[in-house]
């Protein structure tokens, strides 16, 4: 089976070219643009990895992602942002992500991530 | 006998009481101008001195019976003296003209610029050195005039002149005093006018200042703003890459994704034209403003906006208020731009609970509160604290920009813009703005 990606990002053009970029590469996706609705599902247990958007409605993506680590994800997670003032940088840093990838980022760069998120997901 | 006394003392007194009388009426009818003319200038706001002036100018011609006053400012560098303020009862432009007080009326510019005034009941009433002003007064001048000289900062910077064109008269000292005080009242007016000019020319400059800070903290979020289009481009565009070297390329996810890349650069190009008017500079007009007189205005403005979307807008502006300082336009648009969020707030409940209100008080004894409260469904407390950043929006055809523009103004013009919501009952947004010294 081919790895499933948990993408949560709140702007819905951005989420969908992420999508079709997470397609084309070969992986499956599941696309949410509000982290309740990510909370509300089932996640895979493994062979997945979260790609998160700092900055969302509701609850920012590190609190969704401490969240869910509450509820026993294990889940390896990358971060991403368009924001670059301190402040972003000290809450993403707070996340324990993989990865952080500052939009805009390259196919190339966010593909690595994936494979080292991936990759971190199998051994923990 | 002491009736025959009386009348016998009576008629040689006649000739001379009867004068004296008239005289003392005039002087009191005159002195009551002259208290009027000072309350006026103590309440007047320093963007409407110069037509102050003109009109009280007009009002003492009436008064005495003259039939010109001017008042002339000298130009120590050419000697000139241009007229800044006047009125005449035969219509004439005067304000704007000059005159060659050098070579004109050199003994008069002399005495003026020594803080001395000029009485001059009559053109040959003026002494032997003043043979050339008596010239020129022949020629040009009133036939009976008085002249005060105008000190702004202790310096004589113009002369103010009461003049009867066709006939003499005599300048009784008591009326000659009162026009002194005249003189001395426009001093202080045009002095507090030079300050206010000096202060907004300063304020101006920290304004700019001021702006360059906002556009600092703009600059974060237009990264931002940016930023999100980009990544969707870049993402779409290798999407596409991989797609097309699929042995069955999926050409209708092609064709969404290349749509999605048009509107994308579309909304950053938006976000750049958007934020150029922001980045501007333009020069920030401050005069001392009624903001109960520009409230009223504001609803004037809105009111069709208002009744179209089904929205009670009341005014609650009882309260007298002290003037503020600060760029009409600019103020108008703030208050503009929460009016407008006030009635996008309210079209979420029922046309019959639809209340704006827009109201202003005094904020103790230094600034003024102006208060523009909403009967809508209120802010989600999650959303409150984001609310004045740029971009941020919970409208889908928002822009975002509204209330950052909004607080910005204020705080260039030294004051508050805050927010306080009840989830269910409503938002209140409350401009805090100081009052004008």
């Amino acid at each position: 089976m081919k790895p499933v990606l948990i993408v949560v990002e709140d702007d819905l053009s951005v989420l969908r070219a992420l999508r079709r970029l997470m397609l084309s590469a070969g992986f499956r996706v599941m696309a949410f643009d509000r982290p309740r609705a990510v909370l509300d599902s089932e996640l895979p247990k493994s062979d997945a990895c979260l790609v998160v958007d700092v900055h969302l409605p509701e609850m920012n993506g590190v609190q969704l992602c401490e969240t869910l680590v509450a509820t026993g994800c294990q889940l390896p997670v990358i971060m991403i942002t368009g924001h670059i003032d301190p402040a972003t940088r000290e809450l993403v840093h707070r996340a324990k992500a993989v990865a952080v990838l500052f939009k805009p980022f390259t196919r190339a760069s966010l593909l690595e991530a994936i494979a080292a998120a991936l990759a971190a997901g199998k051994h923990a | 006998m002491p009736r025959i006394t009386l009348s016998r003392r009576d008629v040689p007194r006649r000739k001379s009481v009867r004068p004296a009388r008239a005289l003392l009426a005039e002087t009191r009818q005159f002195e009551e101008l002259v208290i009027e003319l000072a309350g006026a200038f103590v309440r007047v706001t320093s963007d409407k001195i110069d037509e102050e002036i003109n009109l009280w100018l007009k009002r003492i011609v009436l008064a005495l019976e003259l039939d010109r006053s001017t008042i002339a400012e000298f130009n120590p560098a050419d000697g000139w003296a241009t007229f800044s303020h006047g009125w005449a009862r035969e219509p004439e432009q005067i304000i704007g003209k000059s005159l060659d007080a050098n070579t004109l009326l050199p003994w008069v510019k002399r005495k003026m610029l020594a803080g001395e005034m000029v009485v001059m009941p009559s053109v040959d009433a003026l002494p032997e050195e003043a043979a050339v002003d008596r010239e020129s007064m022949r020629r040009h001048g009133p036939k009976s005039n008085v002249m005060i000289p105008i000190r702004v900062g202790g310096v004589v910077v113009a002369g103010v002149g009461f003049g009867a064109l066709y006939r003499e008269r005599s300048w009784p000292p008591q009326i000659v005093r009162r026009l002194q005080m005249v003189a001395e009242i426009f001093g202080f007016a045009l002095e507090r006018k030079r300050a206010i000019l000096e202060v907004l020319q300063l304020r101006n400059e920290l304004t700019y200042i001021s702006r360059v800070n906002t556009m600092g903290e703009l600059a974060a979020s237009l990264a931002h703003e940016i930023n999100q289009p980009l990544a969707a481009i870049r993402s779409n565009a290798e999407a596409i890459q991989s797609m097309l070297e699929a042995e069955v390329p999926d050409l209708d996810e092609v064709k969404a994704a290349v749509a999605d890349i048009v509107s994308d650069d579309a909304r950053a190009g938006d976000t750049i034209h958007r934020l150029r008017a922001l980045f501007r500079r333009e020069e920030l007009t401050h005069s001392e403003l009624d903001l109960g007189e520009l409230l009223r205005e504001v609803g004037r403005i809105i009111n069709s906006d208002a009744v179209i979307r089904k929205v009670s807008l009341n005014l609650d502006l009882r309260q007298p208020l002290r003037t503020v300082l600060a760029d009409r336009i600019q103020i108008q648009q703030a208050i503009i731009n929460l009016l407008l969020n006030a009635f996008d707030a309210v079209s979420e409940v029922q046309e019959n609970s639809r209340q704006v209100t827009l109201s202003a008080l005094a904020g103790g004894s230094s600034c003024i509160r102006v208060l523009v409260r909403d009967s809508g469904k209120g802010i989600a407390p999650d959303a409150l604290p984001r609310i004045f950043d740029a971009f941020f929006t919970t409208k889908p055809s928002g822009l975002g920009m509204g209330l950052a523009i909004s607080r910005s103004i204020v705080e260039a013009h030294g004051g508050r813009l805050s927010v306080s919501s009840n989830p269910g009952r409503g938002t209140t947004f409350e401009i805090i703005l100081p009052c004008s010294v």
